[in-house]
């Protein structure tokens, strides 16, 4: 059994990744400076660069040379799957709620009906 | 990556106490705490790196080239200050600044002067300031940060910093070295030692532990952290993890240890939670640790 | 750097040292002009008396303070001990502190006793001048010592002289400045007070470097 809480580090960097897919920080761009993160969140700069090394890893960032880390294009049909898989847990946790609260098929349909207009 | 000092072989011995002989490096552009308990000597190694005493034996470089703490370039450079009495016990704010303005070419009168104020004591133009002696331990450590941080340094090695302070100030002092490392960008570095860790956790980035003169672990903070795991469980289970843990204890309701996070699959059979520690756990783990097997 | 410079280092503002100073030398004055305005025997008989005994204790004490601060600065004991053995180029501040802190010391001393020949004459200010350089000299023997005991000693002789001076001049006969007391008092002050320096300035290094 692992304790749910989740490092620091991860949830930076999850933080980024979230925002590096809907395209807040468009590509080309460089993250903020390791140490000028550390200072802005208030954490040590060793945890921010492990955040920045993870999405490294993960072929989001590339580091530059004494410039930083700059976002990679972002491959769009990896992109597409994963607000894909986003979406199908948010639904998931829509679903769950409609039971409980005891609201029927079509008006959940109905309510993401009105809600997708807004 | 790069260091800002490096030791090898270095001794201070005394007729009761000997520091080392200990060998280490200092990562450039991060914050280094240094943690142990009280008599660990700490500030023996601060004191030898800054030059306040001499060491033994062995060689400390800094700057990656410099060897010798008495050139005036090194010292310049480095930012230092002593726990406790730093200062004459007769001076007041402006004795600070004038001696320091006088000794040190990259002190900002005007700067401490501010950083006095920020810091929420008499500087030389607050009307009556009080000598030294009449200070509490905390005002005194803020002026010594404020005069340390007034001077122009590339790194900064600050004994018990935190430790006078309250914890509204200890956050502020928190701020004030990442600043510090966020102005150097990669080029300045921080070296502080500290009893306590928990105030100061999100301000180190490397940590080396002492006990008795000695190192026993040093490492960058989240490597020690994937290295080490806390571990909690049933009581009944106590005898049988004890072998595979580094330190522990255990009362009626749960026990508690630091192990290596290798040993991790041996916990899963007694359905033992792991942890990632924080550094305030791995401290007092590894610390107990050492103080058992001594 | 310069000697006053070194010594303004180790010793921050001068503001006291110069008030105290001031201030004996103030008290000097004002008694040699109650003297000229109020000629009478009981207020002349009472300066008179009084000057070379405050003489003593007020210049020797003014003129030492300076240097004490500057051997304080290397008491392991003392509060500052590691802001002064933590300064670039400590050692050499040290020595040119103390070198300054002592011509300083002197220099008052001459400055004093100037303000008093001329308001009272020779014989006033003679044991002074003697105490003076001899304490001085004492200063600089033992202030690189660790023992408390020795750096209290010049006050106790300063004590002692100026205790000395008073039995001296209550004698019903009067006192005399015999040319014996010139020929060898104050050069004896005088040689004890420059080897003390000597001594002082070229233990520097050592005394600096100890440790505990």
């Amino acid at each position: 059994m692992q304790n749910s809480d989740v490092p620091i580090y991860k949830q930076i960097a999850a933080q980024f990744k979230e925002d590096i897919m809907n395209g807040k920080i468009a590509e080309g761009e460089y993250l903020p400076s390791i140490r000028g993160l550390a200072r802005d969140l208030k954490i040590s700069v060793i945890t921010t660069m492990k955040a920045y090394e993870q999405l490294a890893e993960e072929g989001l960032v590339s580091a530059v040379q004494g410039k930083g880390y700059i976002v990679n294009p972002q491959d769009r049909e990896m992109v597409r799957e994963q607000h894909l898989r986003l979406l199908e847990g948010h639904l998931q946790n829509a679903i769950e709620s409609a039971k409980l609260a005891g609201v029927s098929r079509e008006e959940l349909i109905n309510m993401i009906n009105v809600l997708y207009d807004v | 990556m790069e260091n800002i000092l490096t030791a090898k072989g270095l001794t201070k011995a005394y007729p009761k106490f000997t520091l080392g002989e200990l060998d280490f490096e200092i990562p450039k552009g991060f914050s280094t705490a240094l943690i142990g308990a009280n008599g660990a000597g700490k500030t023996t190694l601060i004191d030898v790196l800054c030059g306040v005493i001499h060491k033994t034996a062995g060689d400390v470089t800094y700057f990656g080239t410099e060897k010798d703490i008495d050139r005036e370039e090194v010292r310049e450079q480095i930012g230092y200050c002593a726990s406790q009495g730093f200062f004459p016990a007769a001076w007041k704010p402006k004795d600070i600044a004038i001696s320091m303005e006088l000794a040190y070419k990259g002190f900002d009168r005007e700067l401490f002067n501010k950083l006095c104020e920020e810091m929420e004591v008499d500087n030389e133009f607050s009307r009556k300031p009080v000598n030294m002696l009449k200070q509490s331990d905390g005002n005194r450590m803020r002026l010594a940060l404020a005069a340390v941080f007034a001077r122009k340094t590339d790194m900064l090695i600050l004994d018990e910093p935190g430790s006078s302070l309250d914890p509204l100030m200890r956050d502020r002092l928190c701020d004030r070295l990442r600043d510090y490392l966020d102005e150097g960008n990669g080029e300045k570095s921080i070296l502080f030692s500290t009893h306590n860790i928990a105030d100061m956790e999100n301000a180190a980035d490397y940590a080396i532990f002492m006990d008795k003169g000695k190192m026993i672990e040093r490492g960058f903070v989240e490597d020690l952290k994937d290295k080490y795991i806390i571990v909690r469980g049933e009581p009944a289970d106590y005898d049988k993890a004890k072998a595979l843990m580094l330190s522990h204890n255990v009362n009626r309701t749960t026990f508690e240890g630091l192990a290596l996070a290798e040993n991790a699959r041996a916990f899963e059979e007694l359905s033992a939670v792991r942890e990632r520690p924080t550094l305030q756990q791995l401290s007092v783990g590894l610390l107990k640790h050492a103080e058992e097997n001594r | 750097m310069s000697l006053f410079k070194s010594f303004r280092v180790m010793a921050g503002t001068i503001k006291q040292y110069v008030i105290l100073f001031a201030t004996a030398v103030g008290v000097t004055a004002a008694l040699g002009i109650v003297r000229m305005l109020a000629p009478k025997e009981i207020v002349v008989g009472f300066i008179d008396g009084f000057v070379p005994f405050f003489a003593t204790i007020s210049v020797t004490v003014s003129c030492m303070i300076g240097s004490m601060g500057v051997f304080n600065a290397n008491n392991p004991l003392a509060v500052g001990y590691k802001y002064y053995h933590s300064l670039p180029n400590a050692y050499e501040l040290f020595r040119k502190a103390l070198i300054f802190s002592d011509i300083f010391a002197i220099a008052l001393l001459v400055l004093y006793s100037a303000v008093v020949v001329a308001l009272f004459g020779w014989m006033q200010v003679f044991f002074a001048l003697g105490a003076g350089a001899f304490c001085i000299g004492l200063l600089n023997f033992f202030g690189h010592g660790r023992s408390p005991f020795a750096k209290m000693m010049p006050f106790v002789v300063a004590g002692g002289f100026a205790g000395g001076f008073a039995t001296g001049i209550s004698e019903e006969n009067g006192f005399e400045l015999t040319p014996l007391f010139i020929k060898i008092i104050l050069p004896v002050a005088a040689v004890i007070c420059v080897s003390g320096i000597a001594f002082a300035v070229l233990r520097a290094k050592k005394a600096w470097e100890r440790e505990g």
